[in-house]
């Protein structure tokens, strides 16, 4: 328990360094969610951990960190636009988080797959004993991050 | 004397972002090409003269330690200095870069100042934004 309680921890800092620095959201964690996601990523990483990270969130949000990061109007936002920088916020917060988890040792992180979506149903996983979900309100809907780490967790 | 940089990232927004960066923090940059992996900015420098190269790792088709690789096997690049700018911050990753060459190490989610402190630090830059080398040269001239 207590090891899940510490990793809960070094993922919500690399979430919060993330969004913070390289996008300007200021990110709350919450308890629940009624929000629909339209977009999503995913990453696996391996090395002394093993497991997959997903980041789910509403178009708005992912519009305004694309805004944010690249300083575009909204005219230039563009769906590969958006793409490139959420695949890109999730490579960094699954780096950060996996150096939090060991400084010393190599981790390979697989290059992020993206997706549109429409409705809630299509999860990477629903949280069982070895996944952790987090959920953030921002100023612009609640995002989702999801991490399985069987064994780990 | 300004600088050429190529920036190597599989991501355009990320090249895009240390683009704007280098640009508003007064490092003399001349010209700046990019790639999207190290296949990519080999072919950028059979065609453009390079002074620094800053360059993810974790790229599809040739990563940034392959490139790193190929740059040193090649007389023409193996002095190029190499930036690496990457979520992947191990020790392990770091001393690998290193001994690959690598003159600089930047771990995303990087501040502004850290890229302009590396690149000054490994172009020999100096807190007055002037090239070391210029001003050694303009301080021992003969006229």
């Amino acid at each position: 328990m207590a090891n899940i309680k510490k990793i809960k921890e070094m993922l919500m800092g690399a979430i919060f360094e993330v969004f913070e620095r390289a996008f300007f959201v200021f990110a709350e964690p919450v308890r629940e969610s009624g929000e629909d996601y339209q977009i999503r990523a995913t990453i696996r990483f391996s090395g002394p951990m093993e497991g997959a990270m997903q980041i789910s969130m509403p178009e708005g949000l992912a519009k305004i960190m694309a805004k944010n990061m690249l300083d575009l109007d909204d005219t230039q936002i563009t769906n590969p636009v958006i793409a490139d920088c959420i695949k890109e916020c999730l490579n960094m917060v699954c780096g950060s988080f996996v150096r939090k988890v060991d400084p010393d040792h190599v981790f390979h992180l697989t290059i992020p797959d993206f997706e549109l979506i429409s409705e809630r149903s299509g999860d990477m996983a629903a949280q069982s004993d070895s996944s952790l979900r987090l959920l953030f309100d921002t100023e612009a809907g609640t995002f989702e991050v999801m991490m399985t780490a069987p064994g780990c967790l | 004397m300004s600088f050429n940089v190529l920036i190597v990232d599989d991501s355009g927004a990320m090249r895009a972002v240390i683009r704007k960066i280098i640009t508003i923090s007064g490092f003399k940059m001349d010209q700046c090409f990019e790639a999207a992996n190290g296949c990519e900015a080999l072919g950028q420098l059979k065609q453009n003269w390079v002074d620094v190269i800053i360059s993810d790792i974790n790229m599809p088709e040739m990563n940034g330690l392959e490139l790193m690789k190929a740059l040193r096997q090649d007389p023409l690049y193996q002095n190029i200095p190499v930036i690496i700018v990457s979520t992947e911050g191990s020790s392990e990753r770091m001393e690998e870069a290193r001994q690959g060459g690598a003159r600089g190490f930047i771990k995303k989610p990087f501040l502004p100042a850290d890229i302009r402190s590396v690149l000054h630090d490994v172009m020999g830059v100096g807190a007055d934004g002037e090239y070391q080398e210029d001003q050694r040269n303009a301080d021992g001239g003969d006229f």
